[in-house]
């Protein structure tokens, strides 16, 4: 499934290195994140903070948005 | 005088580019002790005085992550040089300041070089600079580092700043109420310990502690006060009801976005980069574009390697004939003729394909086309048991190995990384070719040509 527009980011299912980490990215909560290109079953890219970043597909399912209409 | 100077920025931020703009590109070039991370340093002297640069990895976080954060984190904690530069990118402040607001913690005497400052404005963004450097507490200075603008005032900056460190207060990093007081806390019992807060600052310990930091644990393990700061750890956890790490990220960028309110203002509009991504990652041009872009490279290699390799063949054939001409003694002549010359010859023909392959793949990789190829090619690398990222390492495996190991520090897994480098010797380096030749023709006499040929042209296509 695609996600067109914008989502704003809520809660991530995972161990505490990866919040960290992702966290570091940018991926906080309340950010907005829109995806870029998404090609399953292969990685995700993500605006995120003005910066584009690859996610794996695993890692991506893990964080939870919800849409915020189309930007 | 003679000051110590740290670059640190992003990765792709122009920081090499200062380098080598402030050291006139003469640059020591070495190893991190017992690190397979590349150490560059260089001198420049300015207005009498004399500045030595190090050049750290490219970072985008200051945790312990990966070798380059540790590297870049250790050198400032441990090492204190007197300035350092952080090299920002003026038109992506969100997430370049991320790493500003770890340097502060550190208490590092930052002067920050805002890069790209012409692309900045060309995007159309207003940034009011005075604010900038108010709100941070530390200098600023746009810079263009390809055109070498701003390099001056940059040097000024460092020295004006190397001359009031010390002096002046440092500017503190505020997460709000409960965490600021549970970091202060946990502040005075570090203080306690003489030997930690003797090297290290101890509200940045104190805030790394909270973060679960396993490097700065490990720092603790022997203190005596350990008991105690592990206790307000876990207090925290309880008080802030969620994970602290989590918390604290998001405070930082929080603070950042607060700044960015008030400094700067500007859309982004749709980059020419968004464009291309849309044509390079879509899902029915991404492969043909991304075998397109190989066989180029391959081909650009051989063919513009082949003129060059004749010309070193042919001057090395020349130099023996000559040799076996004018040298009596046959066995001498045969020496100089076939050992020597031949040999010389034979491995400097491999000279110009190595030196194109890596040509090319620096376009590549300056035209960031390299981040997108590792994107395409995950999903492949990971069925083989692989890393998206090792698909950069094997590809400069066909040129050369030894780059090629070098080139997995970005992997930040050590599992993946150690998996990356024991399988990329199997990728066939250009300079095995001689040895294909040699052994077939060993084995295989005069049948030797074809399968020489088919293992060669997997090497060079």
């Amino acid at each position: 499934m695609r996600i067109e527009g914008g989502g704003a980011l809520k809660r991530r299912l995972m161990d505490m290195g990866l919040v960290r980490r992702l966290a570091e990215m940018g991926f906080t909560r309340g950010a907005r994140v829109r995806v870029l290109h998404s090609g399953p079953p292969g990685p995700v890219l993500v605006m995120v903070r003005g910066s584009r970043v690859a996610l794996g597909r695993g890692v991506a399912m893990k964080v939870l948005v919800s849409p915020l209409g189309v930007a | 005088m003679k000051i110590e100077v740290a670059l640190i920025g992003n990765p792709n931020m122009g920081k090499s580019l200062i380098f080598n703009n402030l050291t006139g590109g003469r640059a020591h070039v070495g190893n991190w002790p017992g690190k397979i991370v590349e150490k560059k340093t260089g001198r420049c002297t300015h207005k009498g005085v004399e500045m030595e640069i190090v050049d750290l990895p490219g970072t985008y976080s200051l945790t312990a992550n990966s070798i380059d954060e540790l590297i870049a984190r250790n050198y400032i904690v441990e090492e204190k040089p007197d300035v350092v530069i952080d090299v920002v990118e003026a038109s992506n402040l969100e997430r370049n300041l991320y790493i500003t607001l770890q340097l502060l913690e550190l208490e590092a005497n930052i002067v920050i070089a805002l890069n790209k400052w012409d692309v900045a404005q060309d995007l159309g963004y207003e940034i009011d600079l005075k604010e900038l450097s108010n709100l941070l507490g530390v200098p600023v200075v746009p810079t263009v580092a390809i055109a070498r603008k701003g390099m001056e005032e940059l040097k000024d900056a460092v020295s004006e700043a190397a001359g009031a460190k010390g002096k002046k207060k440092m500017p503190s990093v505020s997460y709000g109420g409960k965490i600021d007081e549970l970091v202060s806390r946990m502040a005075r019992v570090l203080m306690m310990d003489e030997e930690l807060s003797g090297v290290y600052p101890v509200r940045w310990l104190a805030v790394k502690i909270l973060e679960g930091d396993g490097e700065v644990l490990r720092l603790i393990e022997k203190s005596p006060v350990r008991q105690d700061v592990l206790r307000i750890a876990s207090e925290a956890r309880d008080v802030l009801e969620e994970d602290p790490e989590a918390v604290l990220a998001e405070r930082r960028y929080s603070i950042i976005s607060e700044i960015l309110k008030k400094v700067m203002r500007g859309a982004r509009p749709l980059t020419l980069s968004d464009l291309l991504d849309k044509a390079l990652l879509s899902r029915r041009l991404r492969i043909p574009i991304f075998l397109a872009l190989w066989w180029a490279l391959f081909r650009f290699t051989y063919d513009v390697s082949a003129l060059f390799s004749d010309l070193i063949d042919m001057l090395f054939s020349w130099l023996g004939g000559l040799a076996s001409t004018q040298i009596d003694n046959p066995q001498l002549a045969s020496l100089v003729a076939d050992g020597i010359f031949g040999g010389l010859g034979g491995v400097l023909v491999f000279l110009p394909p190595i030196f194109f392959l890596f040509f090319g793949l620096s376009i590549l990789e300056d035209s960031g086309y390299l981040a997108r190829a590792a994107f395409v090619m995950d999903r492949v690398m990971y069925k083989i048991g692989l890393h998206g990222r090792s698909f950069i390492p094997m590809l400069i495996g066909f040129g050369c190995n030894v780059p090629a190991v070098m080139a997995t520090r970005t992997i930040d897994r050590d599992e993946d990384r150690i998996l990356t480098i024991l399988t990329n010797p199997l990728m066939s380096c250009s300079a095995r070719l001689p040895i294909y030749i040699l052994i077939g023709s060993a084995v295989l006499g005069s049948y030797a040509s074809t399968p020489c040929t088919c293992l060669g042209s997997l090497s060079q296509l």
